[in-house]
């Protein structure tokens, strides 16, 4: 590690994946972590433009506390659930 | 025929969920009952799934439901169970319900069901009481749901879960957490209990299609993974022939 007092990235998504599991503005424990460079993607799906919102601002709170310096890419994706039923699947 | 409609992972929080109250108003064109395959939620509260039932307030099928782990978050269940079971909700754990669709009887048996992993890279029940107590928990839960399948007296039946019971329906999730979204017990318990077919959620980005080991169909429908209200199954009437064998 050339800089020591870095926290190394592995324990960084831990924490945030923990962040995202636990603060209720998402409570989602399926987002996968990167870090690419000086970012950290967000990638997955969930259920609300809210719910993504909200995974970029707890992110961003927790690394400013960690590592301020590292940017939040949030390339989540807002499921639409509004495609309406498809045919049924028969089942024998 | 029996029209089954399905979806897990609906994750209601205190909004009105427009899209899922559109859908599910028409439902019973196109379905005789309709199955909850568990986290109903997104925290568990009694508040949430008061949102929940005000959306389910307008489905005029039978509704048959399982909690699923975020249900459990608050720890509110019995309340959340409460205000279910006021809306008219059967809620499953361990049991079962029928319900008569035309000439046929429909029977689901139902558990949240647990983690705990596959064959070949399971946990057991050995060593601190904490781990004894997670596997002991799966194993609970998929004895019950054995006996449940077991006792059912229905043309057809179905076995409602949130967890997997199988791998197959976990791919595209991260393989290091295969554990924490199902057990092989619970394909097991349906193998043995028997079904004619199981749904289940939890794993958003998984797959939709598989089999237990014993053959028996399996179907993911977390509504993140089938990006839609629900999906529809048909399961044929016994044949008049086969109703009198069975």
């Amino acid at each position: 590690m050339s800089e020591p007092d870095r926290t190394p990235d592995a324990y960084v998504i831990a924490h945030v994946r923990e962040a995202l599991a636990t603060d209720e503005r998402v409570a989602e424990l399926g987002i996968e972590l990167t870090i690419a460079s000086s970012t950290l993607v967000l990638n997955g799906r969930v259920a609300s433009t809210a719910q993504r919102d909200a995974a970029t601002a707890v992110a961003t709170e927790l690394l400013a506390a960690q590592l301020p310096d590292l940017e939040v890419r949030n390339d989540l994706e807002v499921v639409d659930a509004d495609a309406g039923p498809a045919g049924p699947e028969h089942v024998t | 025929m029996i029209r089954v409609a399905a979806v897990g992972d609906v994750h209601v929080g205190e909004e009105v969920d427009e899209g899922l109250r559109r859908d599910l108003a028409t439902l019973g064109e196109c379905a005789d009952v309709l199955l909850l395959a568990g986290d109903l939620t997104r925290h568990g509260t009694v508040a949430e799934t008061r949102c929940l039932t005000a959306v389910l307030d307008t489905v005029d099928v039978p509704i048959v439901a399982v909690l699923g782990n975020h249900d459990h978050h608050s720890d509110e269940v019995d309340g959340v169970v409460s205000e279910l079971e006021g809306a008219g909700v059967e809620v499953l754990e361990g049991t079962s319900t029928t319900v008569e669709v035309g000439a046929a009887t429909l029977g689901i048996a139902g558990a949240k069901g647990f983690g705990g992993g596959f064959v070949g890279a399971s946990a057991s029940e050995f060593g601190e009481p904490e781990m004894k107590s997670f596997v002991r928990h799966t194993r609970d839960v998929a004895d019950r749901l054995r006996s449940a399948l077991q006792d059912l007296r229905a043309d057809r039946r179905i076995a409602l879960l949130h967890y997997s019971p199988i791998e197959d329906t976990l791919h595209g999730e991260r393989l290091e957490i295969y554990p924490f979204l199902g057990s092989y017990l619970l394909a097991e318990a349906v193998d043995q209990g028997g079904a004619d077919l199981v749904l289940h959620g939890h794993a958003h980005a998984g797959s939709e299609r598989g089999v237990t080991p014993g053959g028996i169909r399996v179907r993911n429908v977390a509504r993140p993974l089938i990006q839609r209200s629900f999906r529809l199954f048909e399961l044929d009437e016994p044949s008049p022939a086969a109703s009198a064998a069975s």
